[in-house]
């Protein structure tokens, strides 16, 4: 590419220019001064013909002494820019060696030696101050690994701003949601079950009620946790606690309802087989004495007797588990009714009206699963029987019941209409409530029927004093881990956010990235090359999170060619026992969902990845940040992209190179130190990232 | 109250189980009823429209949620027929909640299993004479 020569070469140039137009004037001068009869003789002189040949070699001196005063300042003046935006962003131990002219180079030397000696003082005030947050968040991590319950805190958008292993242990399951920070609780829990308990909540506060909410919540995959909501605000901080201990945990004690309800159920086996004996003795022998066959008839009696004692309290003791695993709530009538009404407004499309008899306080439901029981009904009574202007009432059935009646204007629900609906799910869909509209109520320790009018009732246990400030039998995870080394489960940075919504306005500073790589079983997916090994790792604002990794082999049918066997050294051997793409691609969606993929050469892995999808029905179309792309645009001068030259350019180390995470790693690392230098070109924004990727020589190239 | 005597009534049993079936059978027939028989829903109520009977036994147990739509059924064809019809739920989970269920599904009583044989002998009798 032409360049226009720097202001100090042009200079320069024009001194030797004007070198030597000056020499060439003094000649010119000097000849026209000479006598004619004198120019005569020096023209008729033989050695007349050197003079010319003297005139072009003094040019040639003076051209090759300017060249040589002038050819460190040749391209100076590029390679010194580059090499001080080096020095500035990344590396301040870079001294010049032959960039520039040894005063320039001196100089500059001395400059950056000082800039580097007064970068360590500030840096060790940094330091100091970062090793006292660093023991803080230490104590506070250690703190949360020794927990028995599982932790989130979470930002009022419901990013998971805290999580202790426990949590992870507890909530994060293969094909399922990942605990992480930066990531949303809604991909382990539903939104609406979160949503319904932070309104409970909120509603506790404005009534100056404890601001706790305790209930069982289950996990997408279906797994119930008792949780505990608490509200968080702490300084600039909003938003919530939530812990959690597993609501299927056995019993810690020896002697809890299960252990008991094994041993009713062995003594109730034996009552039958005593009952059957005696009345086979009985049958078999016709002609007993009357005393034994009274006696006979006595022992069936009282071991029957006995058996249906021991059923008895067997369903007492399950109904003890139940009530230990499945806690009701407490909830004051109001709250109940609110909840209902803000749970059923969508599904009516509605305002929905509320009507509490005064002797109506506080009763014992589960609001979310009750809710559901309701929207149910309401969902079906507009479809089937063209219910509208839907209202709810409370009234007391007796002492120990509280009716809560939903009503409608249409018709009224025909018995075997509902007897049908009793049989169904509530809900349908992933984490939906396993509860058919029978066992809602049941659940509530109460029934439910079709009211003459049009509507239905539910009877909801009345509890006659508020809910005291004990709190419920608490299970013990059974996991203990130990403190993690580097305590990276908490990060308050994470809040709060600019409140950017689109991703392309926000600093790159800012955002959540999957650094990922693969390994395939060759280059050319086009011909059947496959994915043999997938690694991600995450960086959240900036910092490398070395807890949450993603690592998985993939089976693969295709040979592996040699040289890529060299590369990454697996063999079919190793592949063999690895699970196949259809499961590991959807979970590794999952891992990288609402994140910027970060990867170097992404276009490689994107295309693999693709192709391998797009037929499970899977698109990775989230924003994509290419470490080689950025370091063209970095580095425009320089021809070395590869990971290797961009890592040991910004001072990474380069360890356990292709494994995929490993990569993943090193990927991640160099991009962590891009984001200043590209800060200092002015690329603050993601947008402003891949529009300025886009242009760079290299986003032409496809494989 | 209906003053025919008790010979010329009838009672339905309506329960999937036959050993139920077999000792409810000989209870009502000792009581001097005659005893017809349903062990689904449907024909429950075909035989219900076809006899009137003036006992009607049905089994929670075994009809679940059918179970109380019979008995809302059978309460709105005696309401429309203006005649009376003992409906009595036999159930082994019987709570204060499902009782209240019952009731307001037209049950008039609500009978616990296990039962013994003399003690509902006797409720039924009351529940026959209105008292």
């Amino acid at each position: 590419m032409m360049r226009l020569p720097a202001p100090a070469t042009r200079g320069a140039l024009l001194v030797s220019l004007l070198c030597v137009a000056a020499a060439c004037a003094t000649g010119a001068a000097a000849w026209f001064a000479l006598q004619p009869a004198t120019r005569d003789v020096l023209v008729a002189d033989p050695r007349f013909a050197l003079l010319p040949l003297l005139a072009a070699s003094s040019v040639a001196l003076i051209g090759i002494g300017t060249h040589h005063l002038l050819r460190r300042h040749v391209g100076m003046v590029p390679r010194l820019t580059h090499a001080l935006d080096l020095l500035r962003e990344s590396n301040p131990s870079l001294r010049l060696t032959d960039e520039a002219p040894q005063e320039v180079t001196r100089s500059v030397n001395a400059l950056a030696e000082y800039f580097q000696h007064r970068l360590g003082t500030v840096e060790n005030s940094i330091q100091e101050a970062t090793e006292a947050l660093e023991r803080e968040r230490d104590l506070l991590a250690a703190l949360l690994a020794q927990l028995h319950e599982a932790v989130l805190v979470c930002g009022d958008d419901a990013r998971i701003l805290l999580y202790n292993p426990v949590a992870q242990d507890l909530l994060s399951r293969e094909g399922y949601g990942f605990v992480g920070l930066g990531r949303t609780v809604f991909t382990v829990f539903r939104r609406s079950v979160i949503v319904h308990c932070l309104e409970r909540l909120s509603e506790r506060q404005v009534r100056g009620e404890a601001a706790e909410v305790r209930t069982t919540i289950s996990t997408r995959d279906g797994r119930f946790v008792h949780a505990r909501f608490t509200p968080l605000a702490q300084g600039s901080l909003r938003g919530f606690f939530l812990s959690m201990t597993p609501a299927d945990l056995p019993e810690q004690d020896e002697r809890g309802p299960q252990e008991a309800a094994s041993h009713t159920a062995n003594d109730a086996m034996l009552r039958a087989t005593h009952a059957r004996a005696a009345l086979a003795l009985a049958r078999e022998h016709p002609d007993l004495a009357v005393e034994d066959r009274v006696e006979l008839e006595r022992i069936a009696d009282a071991e029957t007797l006995r058996l249906g004692e021991d059923l008895t309290t067997l369903r007492r003791l399950q109904k003890e588990e139940r009530r230990r695993r499945w806690p009701l709530e407490e909830v004051p009538a109001e709250t109940l009714t609110d909840a209902l009404r803000r749970r059923l407004e969508p599904v009516v499309e509605a305002d929905v009206t509320i009507d509490i008899a005064a002797d109506v306080e506080w009763m014992r439901a589960e609001s979310y699963v009750l809710s559901a029981g309701l929207r149910f009904v309401a969902t079906r009574a507009r479809e089937q029987l063209s219910a509208t202007a839907f209202h709810i009432r409370l009234s007391r059935f007796d002492h120990d019941f509280v009716a809560l009646d939903l009503q409608w204007q249409g018709a009224p629900i025909p018995a075997d209409l509902w007897a049908a609906w009793e049989e169904e799910r509530v809900q349908s869909g992933d984490g939906a409530l396993p509860y058919t509209l029978r066992q809602v109520a049941r659940r509530q320790e109460g029934e439910s029927w079709p009211l003459h009018a049009p509507g239905a009732r539910w009877l909801l246990a009345s509890s006659a004093l508020p809910p005291s400030a004990e709190p419920p039998v608490a299970g013990s995870a059974a996991a203990t881990m130990q403190p993690p080394a580097r305590p990276e489960f908490v990060d308050f940075d994470l809040y709060p956010a600019t409140g950017v919504t689109d991703q392309r306005e926000r600093p790159l500073r800012e955002l959540i990235y999957t650094a990922f790589d693969t390994e395939t079983t060759g280059l050319a997916p086009d011909s059947g090359d496959e994915i043999i090994a997938i690694g991600a790792i995450r960086v959240v604002q900036g910092r490398i999170l070395s807890r949450e990794v993603f690592e998985s082999l993939v089976h693969s049918k295709q040979p592996i060619g040699i040289e890529s066997r060299r590369i990454h050294g697996f063999s079919p051997a190793m592949l063999a026992q690895a699970p196949r793409a259809e499961s590991v691609l959807p979970q590794f969606a999952r891992f990288c969902e609402d994140t910027v993929l970060l990867a170097h050469n992404a276009a490689f892995d994107l295309r693999f990845l693709e192709r391998q999808a797009s037929p499970l029905g899977i698109h990775f179309d989230q924003p994509v940040l290419d470490t080689l792309l950025l370091s063209a645009l970095l580095y425009p001068e320089k021809d070395g992209h590869q990971l290797e030259s961009i890592a040991a350019r910004t001072g990474v180390s380069v360890v356990g190179r292709h494994t995929a995470l490993g990569d993943a790693i090193v990927t991640a690392e160099i991009f962590v130190r891009l984001i200043p230098m590209l800060e200092a070109k002015g690329i603050d924004t993601l947008g402003e990232a891949l529009d300025a990727c886009k242009k760079t020589w290299y986003a032409r190239l496809r494989y | 109250m209906n003053a025919a005597p008790l010979t010329t009534r009838s009672a339905l049993i309506v329960t999937s189980e036959p050993a139920l079936l077999y000792c409810l059978r000989f209870i009502v027939h000792g009581m001097g009823l005659s005893v017809a028989t349903a062990d689904d829903v449907i024909s429950a109520q075909a035989q219900a429209a076809a006899i009137h009977p003036a006992l009607v036994l049905i089994d929670l147990d075994a009809l679940g949620s059918r179970g109380f739509a019979l008995c809302r059924n059978l309460s709105g064809m005696a309401a429309a027929r203006k005649k009376s019809m003992h409906l009595v739920v036999l159930s082994l989970r019987s709570t204060a909640a499902s009782e209240a269920k019952a009731r307001a599904m037209g049950a008039e009583a609500v009978l616990q299993k296990p039962f013994d044989p003399t003690a509902l002998r006797q409720q039924l009798n009351q529940i026959l004479l209105g008292t």
